[in-house]
């Protein structure tokens, strides 16, 4: 019953949203319920991570490290994200991108969002699952298509076409799955809930799970944009709005391997971790790999930012793959790093976008001048994002490519070294590119100043995330991505 | 639950022959409305073989994911397309990127690779409904094809409602049918993403002044 | 059988058969008439046509060669022995040895060969594009039809049309298999290619741009036409005498009896006449399709019918 109230809170405040005509007061409103969701999850979580494992609902609902993880990380950037629209949308408005009736929209969906993503991670049926995450293309939909011009419909369109057939296919590896579980299992209410799933996993038929897996990953993998499934992502995170590019590069993305771990592990309960490791490995390396090239030329900054995000899901990815130790620790730690990294570089791309107007790099020079404090901000995720010591995602990703190099295995020994090839020329794309914006200098020059007080704050609240765990991990996040390891392996 | 239901029909069998014609004609069709047609037939069809599933195999659950299947599949949804259809006013040509000829041929050999790739899987219990697994494939990969191979906004949709009906027909045939709650869910995505996609595919005519997604090329590299 | 049902039933099945075509046309031309609110001709009308033809002298173009004279000769014939192949009243064919069905195919071959280089034989240019769009027609609608037939072969394990009605008659549920419903489909719509039917040609124009088969015969007059004529009334009847025996068999004789064979024949009449009716119905509710689109429904046709074969032959 305590998950159900998680799901409710932000339903809840979609639902407020909607009927308050000012955005002066909703955007409060907004804020408000976002940070109740953020508290409640941090009690509930408490309470899961105190007893190990949580369930609901009549085994509905179910919550273990790696729910706990995964929805803090929704929650947290969630609160952050809505912090920052109440000055984004407040500073959009005063432009005239849209009317205020429409904004009413945007927070309607903005909570929904947040709704369906926490519904994919605490549901312990895999069919709401998946319904779950079509939801989530559905609620955002309209979002990425929020300004109402010609890129912007292009993005959504394919959004959502390509989204929706990758989740169509994941519905054929439930349905495997569901075909698999029911003989043996035999009855049909428990037959998709993953905990007893996990239980009798060794007796599946091996075949219908390769399969099942394969199309999941393939389905799944379309939405949380693995590489050659990631055609939308771009378009989709560059022409949405800032705080909801932040929300699908560090959460949706998340959510959606969060899917794909789930099956993973009942994959490799029933054939050995073997094949879903190693599927997982493959598709992570397509990701990097393909992302260096677009981030080298890029001439958009908010594009440059979505490849990004590919990169880093394929080190995810690869993290899973490998299955180490410290393959699965690194893997969540970066989870959780991207998620508050990524929302911070898109928080401050938008900031520059609402100072300067355009999205081209060549056209905004001597940021650092203008908009200091998100210029110094700027800078330092930079340096985060492309895994510079001694911030938190240098930290994950050693991890990762540590226990690749010290696994043994041939494949991913090669993937290892051309993977830190790679980043070393994706630190290289970066910094070319994002220093021509922050320094330098050029008539005209915008006038001084940041434009709202909202989005200083959100960053602000990222910034400590980013600087604290880059120095310390906590115990119980310690303790955490333990348990996630143990989850994965099976012990 | 220990014994296993069987259900063991040849009508089933027909109809699903009968599904997998109705989408041939929408790879086959060059008009626009035939295509929605064929929807609403194979979907009234698909709605009688859960129903006589439901029938055979005394599970009662699965005729209210019949009766749904009929609300929202016959009814509702093939009337919003026609309702698109009718306010944007196009040429309710079917074009395509590859030649007519070549892709009935290609969607030929799809349907042939899903009799070919399901004959292993082919269980020995039911032998008159051995032709249910590999019509839902065929189905399902057809719409995968009709999805990228058509040009138009409209066919696109079709496509995908194509691979959702070819799932829920796998479903239905080798385990009749998943929970109830997830098959209402399914269904209300499927609603909720078709009038999504009309009301984008609106609004791209609006913008674009055409729903050919050939133009949709603006955000490159 | 003894000698008389040996040369009774040829026989019986020639009378039916040719005295029986051009029946079927008047009554098609009738019905849709009908539909159209007028009066329209008699039913009889294809007779007094054919014996008006036939009084009449033939008028042959100088440049013909031996082929325009061969042609009605060949194409009549071809049909014949045709006739004499296919199950109409009895499930006894008269000439029975295996493999009979794909001879019924070259026959209609043979006759649409001739027929179709004749037309080149004038020199005329409609004679020359009603050959070449027959060419094109025939060659997506033969193989359909001959893989549709084969599906049939398959399930009943003869080629022998005789064996498969009796087959199909003793074993009914063998109909119930869906690959049998493709190949039906796959028929169906071949029957309205072979036949020159709408949508595929229209039987009663008479416009350059868009005949098929009037566009090949175009040159015929007098008895030569008469031929012609009356073998393609007969090629619709057989393709549907086809269709009717293999796919709903019931009733057809089993034996040479009078009361079996009554019986059988009032069935044969009704189960041709309704299909014609079928026939009027698809003639009234579509447009002719233009000539290139015409590959695109026999191509829906030879997909089906690959489909019928494979599948049966995959999943049994």
């Amino acid at each position: 019953m305590l998950i159900f109230w998680l799901l409710i809170i932000p339903m809840v405040t979609a639902g407020i949203c909607v009927f308050i005509p000012k955005h002066s007061v909703s955007k409060y409103v907004s804020i408000a319920g976002s940070f109740i969701t953020f508290v409640y999850n941090i009690v509930l979580n408490c309470i899961a991570y105190k007893y190990h494992t949580l369930q609901g609902f009549d085994g509905f609902f179910y919550l273990d490290s790696l729910s706990i993880l995964s929805t803090q990380i929704v929650s947290l950037v969630g609160f952050a994200a809505a912090l920052y629209s109440a000055g984004y949308m407040e500073a959009e408005l005063h432009d005239g991108e849209f009317s205020e009736k429409k904004l009413r929209w945007y927070y309607f969906l903005f909570h929904m969002f947040i709704f369906t993503m926490l519904s994919v991670c605490v549901c312990n049926n895999l069919g709401i699952m998946w319904v779950a995450m079509e939801a989530t293309t559905l609620a955002t939909t309209f979002l990425v298509g929020f300004y109402n011009k010609k890129p912007h419909h292009e993005a959504a369109w394919k959004y959502i076409i390509i989204c929706t057939v990758g989740i169509t296919l994941a519905l054929f590896g439930v349905i495997l799955t569901y075909h698999s579980a029911k003989g043996t299992l035999g009855g049909i209410g428990y037959a998709l809930n993953w905990s007893e799933l996990l239980k009798e996993a060794d007796r599946f038929e091996p075949h219908l799970i390769r399969l099942a897996f394969l199309f999941i990953l393939v389905g799944y993998g379309t939405k949380a944009g693995l590489a050659p499934m990631h055609t939308w992502l771009p378009d989709a995170h560059s022409q949405a709005p800032s705080p909801i590019s932040a929300l699908f590069s560090g959460v949706l993305l998340n959510c959606s391997m969060y899917g794909i771990i789930r099956y993973h592990i009942l994959a490799s309960k029933c054939v050995g971790a073997e094949y879903s490791g190693t599927l997982l490995m493959i598709f992570g390396f397509i990701s990097i790999l393909v992302s260096v090239p677009f981030i080298i030329v890029q001439k958009d900054f908010k594009r440059l930012l979505a490849f990004s995000s590919i990169e880093h899901i394929g080190i995810i990815a690869l993290g899973f793959g490998f299955g180490g130790m410290y393959g699965v620790y690194g893997a969540g730690l970066h989870a959780f790093s991207h998620a508050i990294v990524k929302s911070l570089l898109f928080f401050c791309a938008g900031n520059v976008f609402l100072k300067y107007k355009t999205r081209e790099i060549d056209n905004i020079k001597g940021a650092i001048k203008i908009i200091p404090v998100t210029g110094v901000m700027f800078l330092i995720g930079i340096f985060a994002i492309t895994g510079t010591p001694p911030f938190n995602i240098f930290l994950s990703e050693f991890l990762i490519l540590a226990d690749g190099f010290s696994s043994g295995r041939p494949l991913a020994i090669i993937f290892c070294s051309l993977v830190t090839i790679a980043l070393v020329l994706i630190f290289v794309g970066f910094v070319y590119n994002m220093f021509k914006m922050i320094f330098g200098s050029s008539e005209p020059n915008p006038e001084r100043g940041e434009v709202s007080k909202f989005t200083i704050v959100a960053m602000g609240f990222l910034l400590f995330f980013v600087l604290v765990v880059s120095i310390y991990v906590p115990p119980f996040l310690n303790k955490i991505l333990q348990d996630i390891y143990d989850i994965v392996r099976n012990v | 639950m220990t014994h296993q239901i069987i259900v063991n029909s040849r009508t089933v069998d027909i109809l699903a022959v009968l599904m997998l014609m109705s989408t041939i004609v929408l790879i086959g069709s060059s008009r626009l409305r035939v295509c929605i047609w064929a929807y609403a037939l194979r979907s009234f069809v698909l709605a009688l073989v859960s129903g006589l599933i439901a029938y055979f195999s005394g599970i009662h659950h699965i005729y209210v994911a019949t009766g749904v299947s009929i609300a929202l599949k016959v009814i509702v949804i093939p009337g919003f397309l026609f309702y698109i259809i009718n306010k944007i006013k196009i040429k309710e040509d079917v074009e395509s990127f590859i030649n007519y000829t070549m892709s009935l041929f290609i969607a030929c050999g799809l349907i042939l690779i899903a009799y070919y790739s399901t004959q292993s899987i082919l269980t020995f219990e039911n032998v008159f409904m051995r032709h249910c697994l590999p019509v839902s494939l065929a189905i399902t990969l057809l719409g995968f094809f009709v999805m990228i191979s058509r040009k138009k906004a409209i066919t696109q949709i079709l496509g995908l409602l194509a691979m959702e009906d070819g799932l829920f027909f796998a479903a239905l045939s080798t385990s009749y049918g998943m929970p109830l709650v997830v098959e209402l869910g399914v269904f209300f995505d499927i609603l909720v993403s078709v009038i999504i996609m009309g009301i984008y595919v609106y609004r791209i005519k609006e913008t674009f002044d055409t729903i050919d997604t050939d133009v949709l090329r603006e955000l490159r590299e | 059988m003894d000698l008389s049902s040996k040369i009774a039933l040829p026989v019986l099945q020639l009378i039916v058969i040719v005295g029986l075509a051009p029946l079927v046309k008047g009554f098609i031309n009738k019905i849709e008439a009908r539909f159209q609110n007028r009066r329209g001709p008699s039913i009889f009308q294809p007779y007094y046509n054919l014996i008006k033809l036939l009084r009449k002298d033939a008028v042959v173009s100088e440049t013909a060669s031996w082929i325009f004279r061969a042609t009605p000769y060949v194409t009549f014939i071809s049909i014949l022995i045709i006739a004499l192949l296919v199950p109409v009243l009895s499930s006894a064919v008269p000439a029975n040895f295996t493999g009979d069905v794909i001879l019924i195919i070259y026959l209609f071959a043979l006759g649409r060969f001739f027929l179709a280089l004749s037309s080149l034989d004038t020199g005329s240019a409609f004679g020359g594009m009603g050959g070449m769009r027959e060419m094109m027609v025939s060659t997506m609608a033969e193989p359909a039809l001959m893989l549709s037939v084969f599906t049939v072969s398959l399930a009943t394990g003869s080629t022998n049309l005789g064996n498969i009605t009796s087959t199909m008659v003793d074993q009914s549920t063998i109909l119930l298999n869906p690959s049998l419903f493709l190949a039906f489909a796959a028929l169906a719509i071949v029957i309205i290619a072979e036949a020159g039917r709408i949508p595929v040609d229209n039987p009663f124009t008479h416009l350059e741009l868009t005949m098929i088969h009037e566009g090949m015969i175009l040159e015929f007059s007098g008895r030569y036409l008469a031929l012609i004529e009356w073998a393609s009334s007969m090629k619709l009847l057989l393709l549907l005498t086809i269709l009717v025996n293999t796919f709903l068999p019931w009733g057809i004789a089993r034996d040479m009896t009078f009361p079996a064979m009554l019986i059988s024949f009032a069935l044969y009449v009704v189960k041709i006449g309704f299909f014609a009716f079928l026939i009027v119905i698809l003639e009234m509710s579509f447009a002719k399709l233009r000539i290139f689109r015409v590959p695109n429904l026999l191509g829906t046709a030879l997909v089906l019918s690959i489909l019928a074969i494979i599948s049966l032959y995959v999943v049994g």
